[in-house]
């Protein structure tokens, strides 16, 4: 028996019986365990423990606290990701997914170390499917390469608001990003997937279930089942269920011709008004509402002094609205819903316009930018003070300015200028719902503003749930804040992980999990 | 057949005499299948020992718990359409929610209203009517429970523009422990019911599927449902009594068009157009038998005209266009139309012609569904052939022509299907031709020997999508321990949540898959 030799100082001791080497010993004799039993898996070139690696991925854009993982790696197949998983259960390792390049809310820090796995090379383009309107694709595909490919089809990828560079679409699709066109067909956008689930088993979902994409007679588009609705059950799971290797996903037809409208409304009651009636309607494709203050950091290329003067000159909101035509008669259609688009505008007292007033750039920059990734290094939220905060849920467009008001409030009380918030509304399936997203810049290397905005965004998430907002993306604090407030729930969540994850290996911590 | 001792006084003490009751008068209603009978020729033996009805929420949390304490099991039921609600095991109550049978909200600036599990769908598509709005009404008939049906499937006749299996929104859920569980926007208590998400991991997923939870994880108590624009008159309108009545919609926002292909092929193509090109409300193949079985004001007027009409009403695609936006949509989605037809070579069923005399109504059929009873008048019995897997339009026609065809003609050999040769299903068109599915309707006698054949035929539909590695759906109870080895195991995952969320199995308890293969 090795003879205990108490550590002198006590916050380094590890554990109270065990001498410290020891401790250290068979540390390092696990970290090389699994590094050999993983590197067994994907080859020794396709996994790293590098320092300088780790710790891009232990920390992300948001305010939640860094985690480190022991491991990253990059496996080739997905036989691999099932062997790595199950490996995972012997070693009790925690496994975290991610695709995208950027990290933004927390959801693929690791809470509990353990590996990495990186799918972001995995940019497979499986299928472009123009007659069922689909395309399969794997996790490391972005949005500018999808609608690249997608172009030559004739089709064009469903697009969240100037996603960044290296987002990627299947993540941006399991995470429920909104999309820019509240079509009803477009809330729930994923046909099938496959799925590497905790067990390390395959599964996949909808038709796909019956064999394999190789196999298979169906055109891997139902999307129900078998069994449960599981692609409602996996989206905005945060890769505590398992880890999609392929989706499935709606690509709809290009438009042939399209009109941009830019109308500016004094409230966001009024633009919410507007919408609400063309939502009814039925009419158009791409449709969202800015505040000056998103508007000019999205159109500001040239700093700080630029932001202002757009801000100055711009409307209190803006709503952007277009009308597309198809193959068959584009500018008839393009016609009948303009009429419409009009008759509507003049019912709710507003004037839309193909430019914006005083800032003529802006029709330009959104007639490019709405099928299209951000293309400038300094993302668009972070232009003004180079980093930013953002707070963003369900609601509806009713409430919004109920919403607006208490967070502006809330900057109040934390000195921080409200008219530098930006704000985001997206209606939802034909307005029946929307997401509305506030984006509070500062500046990160201002160590008193930061604590600020992050004491601000904590309070003014608090008061956007007391009045109602739906945190269905429920990452880091507001999980905690969301599962506080529904104890069965959050249970029955916990049963349904224990069934399917019953070593918590999966991403553990997310979601309270 | 009766309850644990105390049971039973223990639900009358929580709910009041009334509202409890075991007289086989009342229990042998709810052990009677009409559906499928020879499946269910015995279903008398499994009369439940009582039924129930409960008033709100907290008393089907009362008679849950009692069901726990007293270790007996419970179905919860709508209108009693499907075999699922028959108890399969004695000790077993049913929950019938017909006292709860109110519209608690309707919100027209967000469009959604909240039911209580006894609202059917004409009671609510009356109500939303009236201020603009209307909802996608199953074609099992606008007499249906709306919970139940969307927690089942929830497909109309106008899913092509308003989705299938996509209406639930904030809901109340009682599990089996008796806890209440609260779905999307009801998560938050501030929130309201506008929207179905969860906060946190997302567990509307085990509400719905391609067939749902069958009552096999608990109650729901209120529901809160998408309803849709509709630009329509306030009341339906509608002239005349069931069978023989005609609906009447202002022309300029809604016009139905039936059109005759010269094949199915080009059918099949026009369907996909249309999707393409983003027009029309509601497109359906529609099947001879179909309509003119809808149409018969009496068996012996459809037996009458039968063998002429199935020649006559051949490969017809039904598509109605709705004017959502102003009378402009439907000239433009007209001319659309009009195109797509004349380069597939269809031909407009003429207005003047009996052919449209008899299908006409069809645009009343697809906004409020009345006519699956009168599906079963013309041969005593009448269902889908199974395995209609919910995929792509080409995946509809494949299933149908490949299998499903070879096997009604099969039933038709032996005397137990009516002659049918037309080889057209009522095949539909969802979420603007995204999805799809099809359903061959069989007509037969309600006897032993003809119900046999069907339910053979309905088995090797599902076991011949399977080896063809085309894909099934709606395999209830039972019938997962065939599909679910082909299909990623599903079956297990399934058992295993019922288990974990269900251990004592009170509710429902041979759903959504029951404990062991059937023997
Ligand atoms: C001829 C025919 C045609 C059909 N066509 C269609 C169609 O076009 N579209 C479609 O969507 N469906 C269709 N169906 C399927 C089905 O009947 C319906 O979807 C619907 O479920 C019937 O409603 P119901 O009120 O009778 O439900 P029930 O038969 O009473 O209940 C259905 C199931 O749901 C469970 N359940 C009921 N209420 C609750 C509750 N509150 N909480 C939890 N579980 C509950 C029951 O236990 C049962 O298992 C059809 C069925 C038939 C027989």
């Amino acid at each position: 028996m090795t003879e205990k030799v108490l550590a002198k100082v006590d916050y380094l001791k590890p554990l109270p019986d065990m001498p410290y080497d020891v401790v250290m010993a068979g540390r390092r004799e696990y970290h090389e365990r699994v590094r050999t039993s993983l590197a067994d898996i994907v080859g020794n070139d396709r996994i790293t423990d590098d320092q300088q690696v780790l710790e891009r991925y232990s920390h992300d854009k948001s305010f939640e606290p860094a985690g480190r993982p022991s491991f990253v790696v990059y496996p080739e197949n997905v036989e691999q990701i099932c062997r790595i998983v199950k490996k995972a259960n012997e070693l009790l390792l925690p496994v975290v997914p991610a695709s995208s390049g950027t990290h933004c809310y927390g959801a693929a820090i690791p809470r509990m170390g353990g590996v990495v796995i990186d799918l972001s090379a995995w940019k497979t383009i499986y299928k472009i499917d123009h007659r069922n309107r689909a395309t399969r694709i794997q996790p490391g595909v972005t949005y500018d390469e999808l609608q690249r490919a997608l172009e030559s089809h004739g089709l064009r990828a469903l697009f969240p608001l100037l996603p960044r560079k290296d987002q990627s679409v299947v993540t941006s699709h399991l995470e429920a990003q909104p999309k820019l066109i509240p079509e009803f067909n477009y809330s729930e956008p994923i046909y099938t997937a496959e799925i590497v689930l905790p067990s390390g088993d395959l599964f996949r979902t909808g038709t796909a279930a019956v064999a394999p994409p190789e196999a298979n007679k169906t055109d891997l588009i139902g999307p129900w089942g078998p069994g449960f609705d599981w692609n409602r059950l996996y989206t905005r799971a945060q890769g505590t269920l398992g880890i999609v290797t392929w989706l499935n996903i709606m690509a709809e037809p290009l438009p042939t011709r399209e009109k941009l409208f830019f109308t500016p409304c004094n409230s966001i009651d009024q633009a919410a008004h507007f919408t609400y009636r063309l939502g009814k309607k039925w009419i158009g494709y791409e449709c969202f509402t800015l505040n000056r203050a998103a508007l000019a950091m999205m159109l500001a290329e040239h700093g700080p002094d630029e932001y202002r003067t757009i801000k100055e000159n711009a409307p209190a909101y803006l709503q952007i609205f277009c009308i597309a035509g198809l193959k068959r008669f584009p500018d008839e259609r393009i016609a009948y819903q303009e009429a419409d688009f009009f008759e509507t505008a003049r019912e709710c007292n507003v004037s839309p316009s193909v430019q914006v007033p005083h800032i003529p750039r802006a029709a330009s920059f959104f007639a490019t930018h709405l099928r299209q990734c951000w293309d400038r290094d300094v993302y668009w939220k972070d232009m003004y003070k180079g980093a930013s905060a953002e707070i963003f849920f369900i609601t509806t467009m009713d409430r919004a300015a109920a919403h607006i008001a208490a967070l502006q409030q809330e900057a109040i009380r934390f000195g921080y200028d409200p008219s530098d918030i930006g704000v985001y509304l997206q209606p939802i399936e034909n307005g029946r719902a929307a997401h509305l997203e506030f984006i509070i810049p500062y500046d990160p290397g201002n160590a008193y503003e930061v604590r600020r905005v992050k004491d601000l965004w904590i309070n003014a998430s608090e008061a956007m749930y007391r009045l109602g907002a739906v945190f269905t993306r429920a990452y880091g604090y507001w999980a905690d804040m969301v599962n506080r407030c529904n104890a069965v729930q959050y249970a029955t969540a916990r049963q349904i992980k224990e069934i399917l994850d019953p070593n918590n290996i999966m991403n553990p911590g997310k979601l309270g999990l | 057949m009766s309850l644990p001792p105390g049971a039973y006084e223990a639900l009358e003490n929580a709910l009041g005499a009334e509202n409890v009751c075991d007289d086989p008068a009342v229990t042998s209603g709810y052990s009677y299948m009409w559906l499928l009978y020879s499946t269910h020729a015995q279903s008398g033996r499994y009369r439940p020992a009582a039924v129930v009805l409960p008033g709100s929420t907290k008393d089907v949390q009362t008679i849950v718990k009692i069901a726990n304490r007293y270790k007996f099991s419970y179905i919860p039921v709508g209108t009693n359409l499907l075999p699922p609600t028959i108890p399969a095991r004695p000790d077993t109550i049913i929950i019938d929610p017909k006292r709860m049978d109110k519209i608690l909200q309707i919100d027209t600036q967000n469009m959604y209203a909240v039911v209580e599990p006894y609202v059917t769908y004409a009671q609510l598509q009356a109500e939303a009517m009236k201020v603009g709005l209307t909802i996608t009404v199953a074609e099992a008939g606008a007499q249906v429970s709306v919970v139940a049906n969307n927690m089942f499937q929830g497909m109309g006749g106008t899913g092509h523009k308003f989705g299938y299996n996509r209406g639930i929104l904030g809901c109340d859920w009682v599990l089996p422990n008796g806890e209440i569980l609260y779905i999307g926007s009801r998560g938050n208590p501030h929130a309201g019911w506008f929207w179905g998400d969860c906060a946190g991991l997302n567990l509307k997923g085990l509400l719905r599927a391609d067939s749902g939870h069958c009552g096999g994880l608990g109650m729901v108590t209120t529901m809160a449902v998408k309803l849709f624009p509709y630009p329509g008159p306030k009341t339906f309108p509608v002239k005349g009594a069931n069978p023989d009545f005609k609906v009447d919609f202002p022309k300029d926002l809604f016009r139905l068009n039936l059109i005759k292909f010269p094949d199915r092929k080009k059918l099949i193509e026009a369907m996909y157009e249309i999707g393409h090109a983003e027009i029309a409300a509601a497109v359906h193949e529609e099947p001879a038998s179909m309509v003119l079985s809808g149409a018969s004001p009496s068996v012996e007027y459809f037996w009458e005209k039968w063998p002429e009409f199935m020649k006559q009403w051949r490969n017809v695609l039904s598509v109605t266009l709705i004017g959502f936006s102003s009378p402009r949509q439907v000239v433009y989605e007209q001319k659309v139309l009009d195109q797509i037809v004349e380069e597939l070579g269809g031909q407009y069923i003429r207005e003047d012609s009996e052919l449209w005399r008899i299908g006409e109504d069809n645009i009343g059929e697809q906004i409020r569904t009345g006519l699956s009873n009168r599906l079963f008048r013309v041969a005593g019995d009448f269902f889908v052939i199974g395995g209609f897997g919910f995929d792509s339009i080409d995946q509809s026609y494949k299933m149908s022509e490949e299998y499903m065809w070879p096997l009604i003609e099969e039933g038709q050999r032996k005397g137990h299907f009516i002659p049918d040769d037309t080889h057209n299903d009522w095949l539909n068109s969802y979420q603007l031709g995204h999805f799809s599915e099809t359903e061959p309707l069989i007509f037969f006698e309600h006897d032993l020997d003809a119900g046999a054949t069907f339910i053979t035929s309905y088995m090797k539909t599902i076991q011949e999508a399977l080896k063809r590695k085309m894909c099934t759906t709606w395999p209830l109870g039972p019938m997962n321990y065939i599909a679910g080895p082909h299909m990623c195991n599903y079956h297990e995952l399934v058992l295993n949540i019922k288990r974990k969320l269900d251990p004592r199995l009170t509710s429902n308890p041979d759903y959504p898959v029951p404990q062991q293969p059937p023997g």
